[in-house]
């Protein structure tokens, strides 16, 4: 038996009950423990690379990474941010396409991989991971069918409150009454490629939502301050 | 350097053949990091053509061909590499899951033998 350190053991991920494998009884997180891989990623460095061969599914232990496409022109967009808990991977894994996305941790992240033979031997065992799996694919559907519907029917003023809401549903902390810390750092540039604009527009923005007392700013860090308005600026029908 | 040597393995023509039939082999098309230092490689890989450079600090400190095996012995035992390997655009190699390898270990043939012998030393 391979020498798994303790912190790097499933049972004590700190995002246990979050991810695919929350519903495993112990014996078969300490298999999944010692078959898997665990590395940490610094800032910039890549899991994988939009056109390689998927080798298996990757589990976000703690950290936060961008999945981006790079266009013809050598464009790149954010198309998710995915954070403890998450897995990446899963679609190419089923496909046996080749990734159609880049991975970049945007943070020291901890991330656990899971080779492909494995992980569908594991869904064929275990019921609970493949339905925790297509409930995530599911999800992932309808976030990319809301983005389509975004781009189509939205400006960017309203898709820049609509992210700034969905970071907040995935990264908010709350610090006081009806006040969100989103604990992500995301550079402009980054911001400005989930919402499809330009750098300069998103500026305008941002300086807009802050005179405007929807949002304020510690450092890099953006703060919800009046949450209800940024709902009717984000102009959310459901 | 005797890191490297510990790392990398040479693989004779008849085991590069069995290996081959055991995983899957892909062609990279541009430059990609296939680990890097201090982390466990995800899968072990077995050049068939082309190059990998070994890097520290950003520094390229040895070059592989086609018969090198790396990561087999880190991704079993769990240690961590002492180099980033990035691989060169049009290279091929092999690659082979932690699943691959417990079933060529389960196998019981010579070419078990080859790959726990690769284990212990």
């Amino acid at each position: 038996m391979r020498k798994v350190k303790e912190a790097d053991k499933c049972q004590n991920c700190p995002s246990k009950g979050q991810g695919v494998f929350c519903d495993l009884e112990t014996p078969e997180l300490d298999e999944l423990s010692q078959h898997k891989v665990t590395n940490l990623y610094k800032k910039g460095q890549t899991l994988f690379v939009q056109g390689n061969h998927p080798f298996g599914l990757y589990c976000v232990n703690s950290g936060n990474i961008k999945v981006t496409k790079t266009g013809p022109d050598g464009k790149e967009s954010i198309v998710r941010i995915v954070k403890g808990g998450d897995v990446l991977g899963h679609r190419s894994l089923f496909t046996s396409d080749y990734y159609t996305a880049t991975a970049t941790a945007i943070e020291d992240t901890k991330v656990c991989f899971i080779d492909k033979k494995y992980i569908l031997k594991m869904m064929q065992d275990e019921p609970s991971v493949s339905l925790h799996i297509i409930n995530k694919l599911s999800r992932d559907m309808g976030a990319a069918e809301n983005k389509v519907s975004s781009f189509h029917q939205k400006n960017v003023r309203e898709r820049l409150a609509e992210l700034l809401l969905l970071l907040k549903e995935s990264h908010g902390e709350k610090v006081e009454e009806n006040k969100y810390r989103l604990n992500i750092k995301l550079t402009r540039e980054e911001m400005a490629t989930m919402i499809g604009t330009a750098n300069e527009t998103l500026i305008r923005f941002i300086s807009e939502f802050k005179d405007e007392g929807l949002i304020e700013q510690d450092g890099k860090i953006i703060i919800i301050a009046n949450e209800e308005r940024l709902i009717d600026w984000a102009n959310v029908t459901y | 350097m005797k890191v490297i040597k510990n790392m990398v393995t040479s693989i004779e023509q008849k085991i590069i053949q069995e290996l081959t039939d055991k995983g899957e082999r892909i062609t990279y098309t541009a430059t990609s990091n296939l680990f890097y230092e201090g982390q466990v490689p995800v899968v072990a890989y077995l050049i068939l053509s082309g190059n990998v450079h070994l890097m520290k600090s950003k520094k390229i400190k040895s070059t592989i061909g086609p018969g090198s095996l790396i990561g087999v012995k880190e991704l079993m035992k769990n240690e961590a590499v002492e180099f980033s390997a990035m691989i060169m655009p049009e290279t091929e190699v092999c690659f082979l899951s932690r699943s691959d390898i417990f079933e060529i270990i389960d196998e019981n043939s010579e070419l078990s033998e080859h790959i726990s012998q690769l284990l212990t030393a």
